[in-house]
């Protein structure tokens, strides 16, 4: 028998049961749109979830930062071992599953534009990094001459503020952004600046401000009690601090003219790692440092006994594992060697098993649904094989093969599961439209896609459906395989 | 005397002509709650390529299980049956299908059409299970059904056709597969004694026309009388084979 008789005859078959057919069918569409929808939503909020971690930084990264004192042992001797020297960097990426070991190199100052101060962070990342950005307008920084060219976060304009009376006032005061285009308006930045000078005066005094400074939203909250916990700039802004390195113009603040080349995409209050700061390439901020103060006079390098190192020093370094599973064992693996590590693995391992258990549960739901609808198919095709145990009989005795008339009745339930599993999936798209919709009115952003249906869902679906429509066919067919020819010989 | 020379001479013709059908002992015994049927007690008997051969006997005396077994429908439970050069008795299922799909035509009583077919495409049944393309098995079901003098009647369903035209719809199903042997069970048990004497005489003559070997069961003498043979049967057992008018 042709593949394409067979066709025929099978729809043929179940067409002269329109209403029988259509009613089965009607189950499996009912069990293909719950299991499809149920899982739609487990993937949109599994992905949701997934995204919202993802703007705290990969879960394939862990943030090394230097050890409890930074390598000073308080005697004016470095120690040399917690640095994040590029020995370490060496060191670290020689480590087993370490794939990548970039450094960042922070320095924290603040500007005035107008009546507005604004203060944040620049950060040094490497050309990869850098690029990673995409940008809402300019270009990224080239090479720096004069100017440190930088691109500014998108989320930068948060941070500036000004004073009314003793009153500081900024965008989480007034949800204004002040008007100020960072691209033509921002020349210079003055840098909060801790000279590792091993030089015993100047060491005690400085290590009070140093701490401050360094340590980062902690100390100076309670002070300024009308600005909220928005970042680490609120600390700068403080009055106290700013009269405190006002009086060490000499040693605490570096002024670093600035160009800014381009703006970050996103929207002024999506958070991302760098979207409060000044971002350049790592490799242009040392050109620009070792331009301006000299080789043996960088600032915040730190120096041994009042020699610079010849190497650099980083505030942190970024180092990438292959897979996620191995995140642990590194992030140990360095914490043993004395430096603080973290990263978002224990975030995303908790969001994974409880999202298993939403799909679990979710797919179980949708799963009796469709066992129902199987049961359907097997019990239709079930009373088909004995209404047409005498039509079988004479297909038998005309010679129709057994297996092809097992196919026979294979195909009839494969079809019935198949188209119920399209129509199903039509109607969950629809449902799934409906969904987001709805959820999307309820959030501010007007964008929400708690259901989501993706092409290997859609796919698995109608495939599964046609599946459990062959295997609930299976006894039927084998039944009607097995009925006897003289079946068509008896009269009734 | 005149019949024993008759006798002479058949037996020479016979000797000329091939075998199709070769039955020696058989026996099929049903189980019947804690007794047993004996539906057939021993049975052999030869059927020749071209003959018109009518199995004749009352009702239960085991005409229809003869057929069944002869058609490869049912096994026996002892014996051995050739036919059209196959030993069948002991295939199994599939090997079965393909012998009757292959080599057997069937003449059902309840002409067994399907309803929701045209006459056309139940004549094509046989060709749909051998693969043969549509538009090949269409052309060759039309011949078939216009040797049986239904051209007006192609695109017609069973529901909307008379017994007899029915029965003519079934005959050209068994023959559309050019098979070496028809089998009929009580072709015309459902057909008013007018519309059979039609029918078996365009049996006859598309048959012979044909060469094809005929083997029908019946419990009607008359009928049975048309036959170039009788083989009639009593409680599972030839009681007597009857030669009838030549052809
Ligand atoms: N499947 C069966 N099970 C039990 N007994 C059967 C079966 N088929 C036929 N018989 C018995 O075998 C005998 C012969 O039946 P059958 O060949 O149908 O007779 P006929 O066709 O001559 O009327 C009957 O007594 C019948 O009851
Ligand atoms: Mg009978």
């Amino acid at each position: 028998m042709s593949f394409l008789d067979m066709i025929s005859m099978s729809a043929g078959n179940l067409w002269r049961r329109k209403l029988r057919t259509i009613l089965t069918v009607l189950g499996v569409l009912i069990g293909a749109t719950s299991i499809i929808t149920m899982l739609s939503l487990a993937i949109g909020m599994k992905k949701q979830m997934l995204e919202s971690y993802e703007s705290y930084g990969s879960i394939t990264e862990i943030e090394v930062r230097g050890g409890d004192d930074m390598g000073s042992d308080g005697s004016g001797q470095l120690n040399k071992d917690t640095l994040l020297s590029d020995t370490n960097m060496e060191t670290f990426s020689q480590m087993e599953y370490v794939e990548k070991v970039s450094p960042i190199l922070e320095y924290y100052g603040s500007t005035k534009i107008g009546k507005y101060t604004g203060s944040f962070q620049v950060l040094g990342v490497d050309k990869e990094e850098l690029a990673k950005q995409k940008l809402a307008k300019g270009e990224l920084p080239g090479v720096s001459g004069n100017k440190l060219e930088v691109i500014a976060g998108n989320s930068i304009l948060t941070s500036f503020y000004y004073m009314r009376g003793d009153e500081m006032i900024g965008y989480w005061d007034t949800q204004e952004l002040p008007d100020i285009d960072l691209m033509k308006q921002l020349r210079k930045v003055q840098m909060y600046m801790n000279t590792y000078d091993g030089s015993s005066e100047e060491n005690s005094s400085e290590e009070n401000s140093s701490e401050e400074n360094s340590s980062e939203e902690t100390t100076s909250d309670t002070e300024g009690d009308s600005t909220e916990d928005t970042s680490a700039s609120s600390e700068y802004v403080d009055p106290d601090i700013s009269t405190t390195t006002s009086t060490q113009t000499n040693n605490g603040q570096i002024e670093f003219p600035i160009q800014v080349t381009g703006m970050m995409e996103g929207k002024v209050d999506d958070y991302s790692n760098y979207s409060q700061g000044l971002l350049t390439d790592i490799d242009q901020l040392k050109a620009f440092l070792i331009r301006k103060f000299g080789k043996n006079n960088i600032p915040e390098q730190p120096k041994d006994n009042g020699k610079p190192l010849n190497e650099w020093v980083y505030n942190s370094f970024k180092v990438e594992v292959d897979r996620s599973e191995h995140v642990e064992e590194v992030q140990k693996a360095i914490q043993d060697m004395g430096f603080s590590a973290s990263s978002n693995k224990d975030m995303i391992d908790s969001m994974n098993s409880s999202m298993q258990m939403v799909e679990l549960v979710l797919g179980g739901i949708g799963m009796v649904a469709f066992l129902v609808a199987a049961i359907g198919i097997a019990n239709t095709m079930m009373m088909s094989t004995y209404e047409r145990t005498k039509e079988i009989g004479v297909m038998k005795v005309l010679g129709c093969d057994m297996r092809d008339i097992k196919k026979l009745f294979l195909s009839e339930a494969a079809f019935i599961g198949f188209v119920g599993g399209m129509v199903g999936l039509f109607f969950s798209i629809a449902i799934s439209h409906v969904i987001n919709n709805v959820a999307s009115k309820s959030v501010e952003t007007g964008d929400m896609q708690i259901s989501l249906i993706t092409w290997w869902l859609a796919l698995a679906a109608v495939g599964f459906s046609t599946f459990m429509g062959i295997v609930a066919g299976y006894f039927p067919a084998r039944r009607a395989m097995k009925l006897s020819p003289l079946a068509a010989i008896r009269t009734e | 005397m005149e019949q024993v020379e008759q006798m002479d001479f058949v037996e020479a013709k016979e000797e000329k002509r091939k075998c199709v059908i070769d039955v020696k002992n058989l026996y099929k015994v049903y189980p019947l709650g804690k007794n047993y049927v004996r539906a057939l007690n021993g049975v052999s008997f030869q059927i020749y390529e071209g003959e018109f051969c009518a199995i004749v006997g009352t009702s239960g005396s085991g005409k229809s299980t003869l057929l069944n077994m002869l058609a490869g429908l049912e096994k026996p439970t002892k014996g051995s049956i050739m036919v059209a050069g196959e030993r069948i008795e002991k295939y199994n299922e599939n090997r079965l299908v393909k012998f009757r799909r292959e080599k057997i035509g069937f003449i059902f009583q309840s002409f067994n059409l399907i309803s929701t077919m045209n006459a056309i495409e139940n004549v094509a049944m046989p060709l749909v299970f051998r693969g043969v393309p549509k538009f090949i098995r269409n052309k060759r079901a039309e011949k078939m059904i216009e040797l049986v003098g239904l051209k007006k009647y192609k695109t017609h369903k069973p529901n909307q056709m008379s017994g007899g035209q029915q029965q003519r719809v079934g005959m050209a199903r068994a023959l559309v597969l050019n098979p070496t042997i028809v089998f009929a069970d009580e072709p015309t048990g459902n057909l008013d004694s007018a519309t059979s004497e039609e029918m078996m005489t365009l049996m006859r003559k598309v048959l012979s026309e044909k060469n094809k070997t005929l083997v029908m069961v019946t419990h009607d003498n008359d009928l049975a009388a048309l036959a170039d043979r009788q083989i009639h049967i009593k409680d599972g057992k030839i009681v007597k084979i009857e030669e009838g008018n030549e052809r």
